[in-house]
């Protein structure tokens, strides 16, 4: 299909568990079109980061695996395509930033060294060349005097400036897609708001698309183009962003909005989603929302439900959409 | 005008920093820099700002967890003064609720043993069946049933881990609670539950609530007026509508539209601040948010303004903004 | 596949050690019944007889046998090494907690701890034992000194850790007095390191307390101990090697034993490592 960067098509990752194996991604479909913003929401545990590491093929080894399903990027599979081979496709074709700015530099390097480092791990320029590149990422993610503070260790920057490095790190190879796992979620909000505006700027600018992960539906309200809905390591709803928020379909989808104190207005009790998040090994049978969903109706506890399709781009995994 | 409920005057807490071999002092962190504000009864006070503004600092200075200077009235008592057993005794009547559900509970206790603690440390130690009694009342209330007890905090979810410390809170029947970011560690739809949680007991018990928290929506939400730190001063102070709707400071202005809104359908104003928060070892001069404010003029960088009341109880320090 | 293997290897050697620990104790504590004759009867007539004859181990110069003296030597060693790890992990543990929670003596009692740590463990021991004089109390005493620094120092880390624990801040705000939280809260969070410590500290005691043996600054050489059977059995290494074989083996296969009992203890009360290990 035209357009399409990604596409993501019936991914299964599983795990080992005390007593079967846990499938914390099963079955999930999603398409990432050239230069828009996905959204993949979910509360912890519904399995949006192991769709991701998926996806880079950084599942922890050995214990997770793939265990079906395919991923195409650019017309080519990279499920079970070779160590070397992923290693070129990461930070080349598919970069990601993850939440922790704090942990994911390492402490002994100056950020220029390893900027410079990823550079050239991709490819074959002289060092000089990757350091101008670097300070020129550097300046666009918005670090001033980046000739100086190229030559900063980590540990002198605080949690704003390190996500800039590491947004700058995932952008020097200009990739084709960003994976942002919770990019802000370690940050305060007037410095979420600066990176996010940031991503936006160089999304526009280098045409690449974006994969963001998140629990927060603020963010992906005013950044997504598109949203997954996930639950339990399925997608329960998909559709374009004004549509999901006009009028969500699935219950859970609706119970995640309603449940968020807004900053206008307020005052009332918060709609609440009873329960909890059913753990992987212990999943409902049918619907993977039964038993929290207060329009459940019979095939709901027995049979799972495929994802039905309401209006363009719209699609949502509930029996109450049954044609 | 009589002794109100909690009145905070001048309180200060400066942190050491101490460099070389002799551990001499070089200067001082102020995490909390004269910050006054009062409390009445049945109120909630949300206490709002990004890390490092002192909001936490505050909060477990006026529980006496940590030494400060200026003083705490609580009831026209001062508490900065108590010491040893008179302290202790104190402590039924303004307890803490901790922001990680995982961390504030001791992991080799069982529920019983961690809710009545406060209970025999404070009212001595008193008829075991009494206790139960009294550890079983207090878990229904918070929702979870008294077959709790003989758990460990580790067979629960993160939701239910706090409302295990909110009955450890409780079980004094204290007036005054101080929570500190109560929900921030918990999932959307979990978060909801906890925040109706707050509010009933909130009638039920006839709480006090100082509500210390970075997620604007959520304070909005269940406090009756709000105080916004900014580098451990207090730079408004407002019924929650007035401050949510005409913010006064330009601080506060900027941290408002910086909230991601969950409605796609909205256009904000887009406001972004510059730069970060400054280190709090050496804060600006003069008002500390003229680095970063767009008013800034002269006088901002020498003068320190003072938080005057701009009619009907909104408070702000700004040398330019008037209500 | 492999690491799966390796770890019920793992696991197995392990259980070997425990086993001999057990038969150890044992052995301790029936050594009356399982020795064929008293560790201290003389009989010049049958000196440093090899294994197998009339003894099962052989006899020494003396004439006196040497499977009775070392069965009678595991009780030396056992009670040695349990008064060892009982002295310093009870001083250790309570010096190390109160300077780390009671942050004002924690420059008086780590000083200290210090200064004994500048000595080299043994020649404090020696040092000590030559004030004191020989005998079992004194060298418990010397040898548990060095070995609670060490228990201190490590309790002390696990102390400063833990008191920034959210749990003893709600503690302090439920009105629990300082020493109670040290004894409710903070002790109990750090049972299994010590635990594992306490293992350590036995094995490499019983080194200690065979090299002051040896060096004729342990227990009185009369009393059967392994160290005293080394050091009396030196002199005739070529003519009876089985007198340095016995006591040497049952040194080398108790330290290790408790070592390995000590690592898969780590590996079972770490819940962290527990994880990884057990793949969850």
């Amino acid at each position: 299909m035209a357009g399409d960067i990604v596409s993501i098509n019936n991914l299964r990752v599983s795990f080992p568990s005390e007593s079967a194996r846990i499938y914390p991604v099963d079955g999930v479909s999603l398409k990432i079109l050239k230069g828009e913003t996905l959204g993949l929401v979910g509360e912890s545990g519904c399995g949006k980061s192991m769709t991701s590491l998926a996806l880079m093929g950084l599942l922890p080894r050995p214990l997770g695996r793939v265990d079906g399903g395919e991923i195409i990027f650019k017309g080519r599979n990279l499920i079970g395509i070779a160590d070397a081979e992923m290693a070129k496709v990461r930070g080349r074709d598919i970069s990601m930033i993850f939440q922790d700015p704090m942990t994911s530099l390492n402490p002994v390097y100056t950020v220029g060294d390893q900027i410079i480092e990823a550079i050239q791990a991709h490819e074959r320029v002289p060092r000089t060349e990757a350091r101008r590149v670097a300070v020129d990422m550097l300046r666009k993610v918005g670090i001033p005097s980046p000739e100086k503070r190229i030559g900063d260790y980590p540990h002198l920057m605080s949690g704003g400036m390190r996500q800039r490095v590491m947004i700058a790190m995932a952008l020097s190879l200009k990739p084709e897609l960003l994976i942002a796992d919770e990019p802000t979620t370690a940050l305060d909000v007037t410095i979420q708001a600066q990176i996010l505006y940031l991503m936006n700027d160089l999304r526009r600018d280098l045409g690449m698309s974006i994969l963001l992960i998140t629990h927060n539906m603020g963010l992906v309200a005013e950044n997504a183009d598109r949203i997954a809905v996930m639950y339990a390591g399925r997608i329960l709803e998909e559709a374009p962003t004004k549509g999901l928020f006009a009028s969500p379909l699935h219950p859970y989808s609706r119970g995640l909005l309603d449940s968020i104190p807004r900053m206008t207005g307020g005052g009332d009790k918060l709609q609440s989603i009873p329960g909890m998040v059913p753990p992987l090994n212990d999943l409902p049978k049918g619907c993977k929302f039964f038993g929290r969903c207060a329009r459940s109706t019979e095939p709901c506890e027995t049979k799972e439900p495929p994802l039905f399709q309401k209006g363009e781009g719209h699609s949502v995994r509930c029996w109450l959409y049954e044609e | 005008m009589n002794n109100p409920f909690l009145r905070v005057r001048n309180l200060k807490k400066y942190f050491p920093v101490n460099s070389g071999i002799f551990h001499r002092t070089k200067g001082f962190v102020k995490a909390v820099d004269d910050v006054s504000f009062t409390v009445d009864e049945g109120e909630t006070l949300g206490l709002v700002g990004e890390s490092g503004c002192g909001k936490s600092t505050t909060g477990r200075a006026i529980l006496r967890l940590t030494p400060a200077e200026g003083s705490v009235a609580f009831r026209g008592e001062e508490l900065l003064s108590l010491t040893g057993d008179k302290l202790r005794r104190a402590r039924k009547d303004f307890q803490m609720i901790f922001q990680d559900p995982y961390a504030s509970l001791d992991p080799r206790m069982t529920v019983r043993q961690i809710v009545s603690e406060p209970l025999s440390a404070i009212l001595g130690r008193g008829q075991r069946r009494e206790e139960d009694d009294k550890v079983a009342e207090i878990l229904e209330a918070v929702g979870l049933g008294a077959g709790a007890m003989s758990r460990y905090p580790f067979e629960f979810s993160g939701g239910q881990r706090q409302r295990v410390g909110i009955a450890r809170a409780l079980i004094t029947r204290p007036a005054l609670v101080v929570a500190d970011e109560p929900v921030s560690a918990l999932d959307v739809s979990v978060q909801a539950q906890v925040i109706n949680l707050l509010a009933e007991l909130r009638e039920r018990f006839n709480l006090t609530y100082l509500f210390i928290a970075h997620d604007l929506s959520v304070v909005r939400h269940i406090s009756d007026r709000v105080a916004v730190m900014y580098l451990g001063r207090v730079v408004e102070l407002a019924p929650k509508n007035a401050l949510f709707d005409r913010p006064l400071h330009p601080y506060t202005h900027a941290l408002l539209a910086s909230v991601p809104e969950p409605d796609p359908f909205r256009k904000k104003e887009r406001m972004i601040l510059s730069g970060d928060v400054p280190s709090p070892l050496n804060p600006p001069s003069g008002c500390s948010f003229h680095p970063r404010c767009a008013h800034a003029e002269a006088i901002c960088a020498s003068e320190i303004p003072v938080l005057e009341d701009r009619g009907k109880g909104h408070f702000a320090a700004c040398h330019f903004t008037r209500a | 596949m492999n690491k799966k293997y390796r770890f019920l290897f793992r696991r197995k050697i392990a259980l070997l050690g425990f086993l001999f620990i057990t038969a150890l104790i044992f052995t301790a504590i029936a050594a009356p019944f399982l020795a064929r004759v008293s560790p201290l009867t003389l009989d010049p007539a049958n000196k440093l007889i090899p294994p197998g004859g009339v003894a099962l181990l052989g006899t020494d110069n003396f004439g006196r046998d040497v499977a009775s003296r070392a069965i009678y030597g595991a009780r030396t060693s056992l009670v040695g090494g349990f008064g060892v790890v009982v002295l310093s992990t009870g001083l250790g543990v309570l010096t190390g907690a109160v300077a780390g929670y009671f942050r004002r003596l924690e420059p008086f009692l780590m000083r200290i701890i210090d200064v004994m740590m500048a000595f080299p463990p043994l020649l404090l021991a020696l040092v000590l034992v030559s004030i004191f004089g020989r005998g079992m109390v004194n060298v418990i005493i010397a040898v548990g000194a060095t070995y609670l620094t060490r228990t201190a120092r490590v309790v002390y880390a696990l102390t400063l850790k833990i008191r920034t624990e959210p749990y003893i801040e709600a503690a302090t705000a439920g009105g629990v007095k300082p020493f109670a939280i040290v004894l409710r809260h903070i002790l109990p969070n750090m049972l299994s390191p010590i635990i594992v410590q306490s293992t350590f500290t036995f094995a490499f005691s019983l080194l200690d307390l065979a090299a002051l043996d040896f060096l004729g600054l342990g227990i009185p050489p009369a009393i059967p101990s392994w160290g005293n059977m080394l050091s009396e059995g030196r002199m005739y290494l070529t003519r009876a090697p089985w007198l340095l074989l016995c006591p040497g083996a049952c040194i080398v296969l108790t330290v290790l034993s408790f070592n390995l009992a000590g690592d898969a203890l780590r590996d079972r009360l770490d819940p962290q490592l527990r994880r990884n290990i057990e793949g969850v």
